[in-house]
């Protein structure tokens, strides 16, 4: 069964092209992403203006942090960016408890959308949101390169660009989340709280016990696998111990949470009456 | 050829071991009737729609659209609306439309002429949100004809109305069956169906406990009131008619009740033959009204005595 996929994604946009809340949460996730990107250099000068007497930091800023610097930036802005994924993971969650809320998924379904149809709208939502929120990361980091880089060759620029394709997967796979807990959840403040409980408290505090105290490998928690695609990249400038790559291990297990979710999403959908 | 357009087998819906809201359910609806689903408040109307657009899912039995199947695609030709007008608040008539016709997969929607049709099109570039409820009904049925469907369903569409809503509503659906469309309409309002309806079932407790059509409803009980300047001589004759069952006298009036070969005109030629001439009269109708009563007292009856029964 071949599935249309200009119509499924045309249907979102005509839902959602007018609904101010969530052009506003957009525009603002938008915003501070720019807005980060380029206060995060006078940020820096401040902080470490302020601690001149401090011999270690004194020392990096004569050498100056190469945050900017084309090969390392494409990690470095990836991982800052990631705080931001909450964002578009709130308009996913509005997205899907509107439909619930206003009965209009029942309607759909009645007009004679297939079940999976429905589903399959709201991932081409979160895969337009994710494509979006990479090539903001592209430009952004195009610019402040192009701006502060001592080297500005392309191969240079090209050199870790994956990163940008990788901060895209992560984004689509926490998208994928917040689509099941909506899913399942279907009251859009609960799911929120929720939601920001589990990714931003509970998965982070348990893992961080199972890993310290009982020495689990916690790598295939959904959250962990998430946040372990771009690897934090500041360990580099201050120790030898070194993550500048995307391992393919991290990356397959996003993908399969991402499935999991979109599956368990479409079993709840299939399971329950509307 | 296939003239049905909505059969079911042995639909059921069971939503928990003490909950039956549908039991055993089959109905056959053919092309160009308009069928009146009727029952209390609880008696499975809106599951049974629910189960057949969809949204519910079956515990048994099936259900089979235009003689096709139950493909979701098949639901593109139906127009309908269960319970509640549903659609995204922030969006204008218009644009709602134009997401119901991405659905439908309707190239060109003819949306003025529908918003003109219910009377929306002076409002049509407001939020839905901002809307009454008896326009929010109206942009219902307006997106039920959208596709131009060949069978429309409604579902308790005058409730919560004003009487003018109602009025309009009514009159909308009619000229939809003047269009010559199937409509399918739950109801628990008799006298809807009555007016609106051509056929019609009634539902209790899920089961299907009556099903005909409702001129026949009406016309089976049929009583017919006589009278003439001689009473006396008028129940002489009358009472050898043939045809009438029982003759009962109301002042200067005589009610019968007729058998299905008698009819008024039977009755008036015979009296004429009889030179009995007379001067009133006529066929009363009972209403749904009383004939649900019946239907459900008979149900009530045939539950009882199934339950006398020995084991």
């Amino acid at each position: 069964m071949m599935m249309n996929i200009r119509k499924i994604t045309q249907l979102e946009y005509y839902k959602f092209r007018h609904y101010r809340p969530f052009l506003v949460i957009l525009g603002l996730y938008v915003f501070c992403f720019i807005l980060a990107g380029f206060s995060i250099k006078s940020l820096l000068d401040w902080f470490l203006d302020k601690q001149q007497d401090d011999n270690i930091l004194k020392h990096f800023v004569e050498s100056g942090i190469p945050l900017f610097d084309f090969v390392d930036i494409w990690q470095n802005l990836g991982w800052l960016a990631t705080i931001f994924k909450w964002i578009p993971a709130f308009v996913i969650i509005i997205s899907v408890t509107l439909e619930y809320s206003q009965k209009t998924i029942k309607q759909n379904i009645i007009d004679g959308l297939s079940k999976k149809e429905f589903l399959a709208s709201k991932v081409a939502l979160v895969g337009v949101i994710s494509a979006g929120s990479a090539l903001l990361l592209l430009f952004l980091g195009l610019f402040l390169g192009l701006l502060y880089s001592p080297v500005k060759g392309l191969p240079y620029i090209m050199e870790h660009i994956e990163f940008v394709a990788a901060y895209g997967l992560e984004v689509f796979v926490f998208l994928c989340m917040a689509l099941f807990a909506a899913f399942w959840i279907q009251k859009s403040g609960v799911t929120i709280i929720l939601f920001l409980l589990y990714t931003a408290c509970i998965e982070p505090i348990t893992t961080a016990i199972l890993h310290y105290n009982y020495k689990w490998e916690v790598w295939y928690f959904p959250v962990e696998a998430i946040n372990l695609i771009i690897r934090v990249p500041f360990q580099k400038y201050a120790l030898e111990f070194v993550h500048d790559q995307i391992a393919l291990r991290d990356v397959f297990i996003s993908l399969g949470w991402a499935g999991i979710f979109i599956g368990l999403s479409y079993w709840l959908l299939k399971r329950r009456d509307l | 050829m296939n003239d049905i357009i909505l059969q079911t087998e042995q639909l059921t819906k069971r939503f928990s071991k003490r909950i039956l809201a549908v039991d055993g359910l089959d109905l056959q609806i053919p092309k160009g009737q308009v069928f009146g689903l009727l029952g209390p408040n609880g008696s499975g109307k809106t599951t049974t729609l629910g189960m057949i657009l969809g949204v519910v899912s079956r515990t048994k039995g099936s259900y089979n659209w235009f003689g096709e199947g139950d493909d979701y695609k098949l639901r593109k030709r139906i127009g309908a609306i269960l319970e509640q007008p549903n659609f995204y608040p922030f969006l204008s008539a218009r644009q709602n439309l134009i997401v119901h016709s991405r659905i439908k997969d309707i190239r060109k929607p003819d949306i003025d002429g529908l918003l003109k049709m219910v009377g929306l099109f002076e409002r049509s570039n407001d939020p839905f949100k901002t809307y009454s409820l008896g326009m929010k009904q109206r942009l219902a049925i307006a997106s039920a004809m959208l596709a131009d469907p060949e069978v429309l369903i409604f579902d308790e569409p005058t409730n919560g109305l004003d009487p003018q809503g109602i009025a309009e509503i009514r009159q909308l659906i009619l000229n939809i069956r003047d269009m010559n469309k199937t409509i399918v309409m739950a109801s628990h309002l008799l006298d809807e169906v009555q007016k609106v309806c051509s056929h019609f079932a009634v539902l209790r407790k899920g089961k299907k406990i009556y099903s005909g059509s409702v001129k026949e409803a009406l016309e089976s009980t049929n009583s017919v009131s006589v009278s003439a300047d001689n009473t006396a001589m008028l129940i002489q004759t009358i009472s050898s008619c043939p045809g009438v069952v029982s003759v009962e006298r109301d002042g200067d009036v005589l009610k019968l009740q007729i058998d299905d070969t008698c009819s008024v005109a039977a009755i008036n030629t015979y009296l004429v033959e009889h030179k009995v001439p007379v001067n009133y009269i006529q066929q009363k109708k009972s209403s749904l009204e009383e004939k649900f009563l019946e239907i459900l007292k008979e149900s009530d009856h045939s539950l009882k005595t199934l339950h006398n029964l020995p084991a």
